[in-house]
């Protein structure tokens, strides 16, 4: 297992050099960093010459990128373009920020989705698994940023009317507050049941036909056959295999949830990667827009190494040595 | 026993009482003013972040931005919500002519924060750093926003520590603009032998010591990037009192239905948005006030006239027949039915509607469609199959930025938008987030058409540097229009002490813009400061130093 | 004659479908005696698994229903004990062998866990390591070599004949009374089938288990049983010793099932297979099921009637279903000519 953990981190570091060079190519090459000095009309084309000149925009390709990778790897990132702000500290933040908010997430969904998914299989057709299939389909359909909207003015009302603060409708955390972690608690909650919502519509849906397919195999109804009792056969032997094809869902699903991020972010005010990635590429200034993808680029290669793992955990037919 | 016991009772009743009397008297009364409560934290949500805090440079002129810098480093006059200039930093104000000379007198209280008096070697420093010109060379920054009246000082005689002349080489108007609060006085002691253009970015520190400075109520303590900058009470305060609260905090809330959301539920204690539909509901929420007025702001559409923008727009007769394709009333109805009623079209950009010497030149563009239809076609533009015209085969196209995440001008678009495609006009939106619109696009001239405010001052001098030409003093000409003519008239004005003689000059010129139309003035916007009922001392001031002009008098009362 | 160790009486099963009711088991009646092997004959719907994971319970109730009919096993009746009771009987008094041991063993789960699951369900009291020394001997039973080794091992790393190996080492890990082999070699190829086969036999001395062999293939059952019951429509139509119903079948779907083999001392260019396929089992006609594809029945009336009930012929241990069946006395298997009955 060690070894293919190492074997693994080897393989990625050309695929993260691959990608770096893209990124390069395709950001730095795209934007035009000199934009808005031309129009400055304090500035001569000689003035522009020297700055260029400063910047090594007028060196080839290739020594633009070995320069930046120097940059990237020994300055973390380099410093922005435009004002010369570092980007690494900027992008930490919001890095982060957002991981904390997606992870939750992540958890939360799995857990209250794999729940749903398994009593509505075991009791297929019955009022819950109506109700619960009523409830993903709203779930899918829903938009998210309206979702968060809503639960917007549902807490502030409801602090209007009882004088009972549950929940916060924006940012991170409040300024000094008593009890950080609860604070924390409740800033993330809105944000949180927004993106849960849509998740867990798609967990349970999946979780539950996975079940249905292991409920009826061979197997299990050996298992029954020795006499076991139902609920080690639901518990044992029907959830890890069902938990199987969830594993791939779970991994394609955690880059969506990165973009579905996007929004809710910009509707609580959240400091996160997807407010991060919007300014930056309005701004033209490839400097973070190069950092943000290879840090996604990493975070990528990095969770699709922990599905693997997972998988090669659940399924003993897909080890690895 | 008994006596322990009468004591106990004697002491419960005395507390009672003094309770009662405590109480009864923190009341808020109508007749005495309730009492000060000094301490506590007031969470004031902005709607932008600015990019940096250095407002005297372009990259980081933002409103938002100059309110904290109100609030640390004042001026020599602070603007009262009536317009007129009250006396902060000086004690006294000399005005002599032949040649123009202006004396101040700093008042002998005045200090910094690290106990180095407020002196004329401050005054001095700032003028040589305003006439600085390697600032707009460097790279960053975006070169310095305005030296209008500065650069007509050419003799400066230091008296004494505390008193300084200048002279000037011809009569400038609006010689009360200069060394106002947000920058306009810089530290010497603090600023002197660094790179102008790398201090004040991210907080505003003396950059010798690391420590926060400043002349006025409030030091920037923190900022914490993305989510709030906090400022604490300055203990070294020269003024008549310490400000009452211990710190006021700017909550960043980029989306102007969650400032609401959150102002409702007391997330905030006061919010100063935008006029936005949702505010009409604030007026009658329990627990808010809100005070509205209309101060030197207007909205307005800048057409660019330079190499980025469209080419077309070069031409006077589409500029004219652009605004008479927008029905400015439609807009104001729609937006403003419910928040502000009264509201009327703007004419004049210079002199706003509720200032004496308003006069209405640009009505005469006002909407007309048959006369917008006629006037382009009589310079041989074709209606296309898709209601847009072409004029010599290019398409009256033009990319329309504002700014992202403001309904009110997003709303405002969608109307101006169709009404313009009625027309014959196609607007596209180009909307952005407000620190890249105005920290990027805005002076690099990258767009087509940018509807956004300005938020001036009452003196007209403020305008020169707006709609000179950019070689001419047009320091914040991002339109890049030139009338010589107008620019001359400008200037004049700017050196007419007589207040009449003034008010001709500058809407002569003023005239002159109307026909050219630049720019497309929309109205003069309302503000509305809206804030808890225990929220005491603030008071809402159209200028451009907004409510934080008096921000040492607030306090909380609760 | 020894008591029978299981009595199936009137056994009717249905499923509710789209389509109608389909009666799988429509009316089944037979015995198990202690000790022997009992082959169950038929093709694929004739209803011969229904019946037996009625008994087990492993019928789900919606769609399936079990209508009537009682299955005494050892003085209780089978259908209408409690779950729990059940679950007692499963693995433990009655087990049951698999057709596809490859999806019949749970993939994630080793061998042995797997094969201790079923002793410790029904021995709570055993340790652990009891258990495993308990499961390794059962593999090095059932012919599976190093089987402490293969005790840790994954269903897929055995081969289809160890996997069947070890499902059969499953089964009889309690020593079940009552053992129920469906179809436990289809899956296999011929030669592991001859060895599972032993594997079988082998169990079956161990443990002297009662055995229910159902399958399609006759020369298994003339290997293993005892006695055979020959299934069709969900009816039993004949019930007799092995040696009697090879060497004198008096049904004539039995001798069409005989006289479908492919034989080797007779040199033959076509197959003879029975001609007409199954009927549906949904809203069944009356008379007897096998009639439209019948040479006996020649189209006559009594066939389309009346359905044949089981009746003894020549001795009373021989069943058989057939109104005509004293025709059949003489008849030489394979001496049939014409193709005879018409497809319906």
């Amino acid at each position: 297992m060690l070894t293919f953990i190492a074997r693994r981190l080897l393989y990625s570091i050309p695929v993260l050099v691959a990608a770096s060079f893209l990124i390069f190519v395709f950001v730095a090459l795209s934007s035009n960093p000199l934009a808005d000095l031309y129009s400055n009309t304090h500035l001569t084309p000689a003035d522009i010459k020297v700055i260029a000149h400063a910047k090594h925009l007028d060196a080839s390709v290739f020594e633009r990128y070995w320069l930046w990778v120097q940059d990237a790897v020994l300055h973390k990132f380099g410093n922005n373009l435009s004002n010369g702000d570092p980007v690494w500290p900027n992008l930490e933040r919001v890095l982060w920020h957002t991981i904390e908010l997606l992870v939750i997430v992540l958890v939360l969904s799995v857990l209250i989705g794999v729940a749903i998914g398994i009593l509505s299989a075991i009791r297929q057709y019955s009022i819950f698994d109506y109700t619960a299939t009523t409830l993903s389909f709203i779930g899918f359909a829903m938009p998210v940023f309206w979702l968060a909207l809503i639960l917007q003015v549902i807490f502030t009302n409801i602090y209007l009317k009882w004088h009972l603060r549950i929940f916060y409708t924006a940012q991170l955390s409040s300024d000094n507050p008593k009890y950080w972690l609860l604070d924390r608690i409740q800033h993330l909650a809105l944000p949180v049941i927004a993106l849960c919502a849509l998740s867990v519509a798609g967990y349970s849906r999946y979780m539950r036909a996975s079940m249905l397919e292991v409920i009826n195999s061979d197997y299990t109804r050996t298992a029954r056959a020795k006499g076991l009792p139902e609920w080690r056969v639901i518990g044992k032997h029907v959830f890890r295999n069902a938990l199987i094809p969830l594993t791939t869902q779970i991994a394609i699903d955690f880059g969506a949830l990165f973009a579905g991020a996007f929004v809710t972010e910009q509707v609580f005010t959240l400091d996160g990667m997807g407010h991060y990635f919007v300014v930056a590429l309005t701004s033209g200034d490839p400097y973070p827009v190069m950092a943000w993808l290879m840090v996604v680029a990493v975070m990528v290669i990095i969770f699709n190494l922990i599905a693997d793992l997972v998988y090669g955990f659940l399924d003993p037919r897909i080890r690895y040595d | 026993m008994h006596r322990r016991r009468l004591w106990l009772v004697g002491a419960c009743v005395l507390a009672l009482t003094l309770g009662l009397v405590a109480t009864a008297s923190a009341r808020p009364d109508h007749a005495a003013a309730a009492k000060v409560k000094v301490g506590g934290t007031l969470l004031f949500g902005a709607e932008q972040e600015p990019p940096c805090l250095n407002n005297n440079l372009n990259d980081c002129n933002n409103t938002w931005g100059a309110y904290v810098s109100e609030m640390v480093m004042p001026g020599i006059y602070t603007i009262l919500p009536n317009f007129s200039y009250q006396l902060k930093l000086a004690s006294k104000v000399d005005l002599q002519l032949n040649p123009m000379r202006v004396t101040y007198h700093i008042n002998p209280k005045a200090k910094w924060s690290d106990g180095k008096p407020v002196s004329s070697a401050d005054l001095v420093f700032t003028l040589k750093t305003t006439l600085d010109t390697s600032i707009d060379k460097a790279p960053s920054g975006g070169g310095w926003v305005s030296r209008t009246g500065y650069d007509l000082i050419n003799k400066t005689k230091v008296i004494d520590p505390k008193t300084v002349q200048f002279t000037f080489k011809q009569p400038f108007a609006g010689w009360k603009e200069l060394f106002l609060g947000a920058l306009g006085i810089l530290p010497a002691h603090a600023l002197s032998g660094q790179d102008y253009t790398k201090v004040f970015i991210n907080n505003l520190d003396n950059p010798k010591t690391g420590q926060p400075i400043g002349s006025g109520p409030f030091l920037v303590k923190n900022w914490a990037k993305g989510s709030q900058l906090t400022l604490i009470r300055n203990p070294n305060y020269w003024g008549p009192h310490k400000a009452y609260l211990n710190s006021v905090i700017f909550r960043y809330l980029t989306d102007s239905n969650t400032e609401i959301q959150q102002v409702k539920g007391g997330e905030v204690d006061a919010i100063y948005p935008q006029p936005q539909l949702p505010l009409a509901e604030l007026r009658t929420t329990a627990g808010l006030k809100v005070q509205s007025s209309l101060g030197a702001q207007f909205e307005h559409i800048d057409i660019q006239l330079g190499p980025k923008g469209n080419p077309l727009a070069r031409n006077p007769w589409v500029r004219r027949a652009l605004m008479m394709s927008i029905d400015r009333r439609e807009v104001l109805k729609t937006l403003f039915s419910k928040l502000n009623p009264s509201l009327k079209p703007l004419d004049n950009v210079i002199y706003l509607s509720n200032f004496p010497q308003y006069q209405a030149h640009f009505n005469k563009w006002d909407y007309n469609p048959k006369k917008a239809a006629s006037l382009l076609e009589s310079h041989g533009c074709k209606k296309g199959g898709d209601g847009i015209y072409s004029c010599n085969g290019t398409r009256l196209s033009f990319s329309f930025e504002s700014t992202k995440g403001n309904q009110l001008r997003e709303l405002a678009f969608q109307i101006i938008q169709a009404r313009a495609k009625a027309n014959g006009f196609d607007l596209t939106n180009n909307f952005k987030p407000s620190n890249i619109a105005f920290g990027q696009d805005l002076t690099a001239g990258t767009w087509d058409l940018f509807m956004f405010a300005w938020s001036g001052t009452p003196d007209p001098q403020g305008s020169t540097a707006i709609w000179s030409c950019p070689n001419k003093g047009g320091t914040s000409n991002f339109m890049n229009y030139c009338n010589t003519r107008a620019t001359a008239l400008l200037h004049q004005g700017d050196h007419e002490l007589d207040p009449k003689k003034r008010a001709a000059i500058v809407n002569a010129a003023d005239a002159l813009i109307g026909n050219d139309v630049p720019s497309v003035p929309l109205y003069q916007k309302p503000t509305f400061l809206v804030y808890h009922s225990y929220v005491t001392g603030m008071r809402d001031n159209a200028t451009n130093q907004g409510p934080f002009y008096n921000a040492e008098d607030w306090w909380l009362n609760k | 004659m020894p008591e029978p160790l299981l009595s199936i009486r009137n056994l009717v099963v249905e499923f509710a479908t789209e389509d109608g009711i389909v009666q799988a088991v429509d009316g089944v009646t037979y015995d198990v005696f202690p000790g022997e092997v009992l082959g169950i004959v038929g093709e694929s719907g004739s209803g011969k698994s229904v019946s037996t994971m009625t008994l087990l319970g492993l019928i789900p109730q919606p769609p399936g229903k079990v209508v009537s009919g009682e299955a005494i096993f050892d003085g209780r009746d089978l259908l209408k004990l409690s779950k729990k009771a059940m679950r007692d009987v499963r693995g433990s008094e009655v087990a049951m062998v698999f057709q596809d041991p490859m999806t019949s063993l749970n993939p994630v789960l080793t061998i042995g866990y797997q094969l201790g699951e079923a002793i410790k369900v029904h021995h709570k009291d055993l340790k652990d390591g009891q258990v495993k020394q308990k499961v390794i001997d059962l593999l090095r039973l059932v012919g599976v070599p190093n089987p402490e080794r293969r005790y840790e091992q994954y269903p897929h790393e055995f081969s289809g004949g160890m996997r069947q190996r070890a499902m059969i080492a499953m089964s009889i890990s309690n020593s079940p009374k009552l053992l129920i082999a469906d179809e436990p070699t289809t899956a296999l190829d011929v030669t592991i089938q001859a060895q599972i086969l032993e594997v079988l036999k082998e169990a079956q001395a161990e443990t002297n288990a009662a055995t229910i062999l159902i399958t399609h293939d006759l020369g298994l059952v003339a290997e293993l049983a005892d006695r055979v019951l020959v299934m069709y429509a969900g009816k039993v139509v004949e019930n007799g010793d092995v040696h009697t119903i090879f060497s004198n079948p008096r049904h004539p779907y039995t001798i069409g099932l005989m006289e479908s083999l492919p034989r080797v001392d007779v040199d033959e260019e076509w197959l003879r297979p029975i001609p007409g396929s199954p009927p549906s089992l949904i809203n069944r006609p009356p008379g007897c099921p096998f009639h439209p594809r019948c040479f006996l029945s020649q189209g006559r009336e009594r066939c389309r009637t009346d359905e044949p009930p089981l009746r003894p012929i020549d001795e009373s241990r021989h069943k058989t279903a057939c109104h005509f069946a004293e025709e059949l006395r003489d008849h030489v298997i394979g001496s049939r000519r014409e193709v005879a009955g018409t497809s319906t």
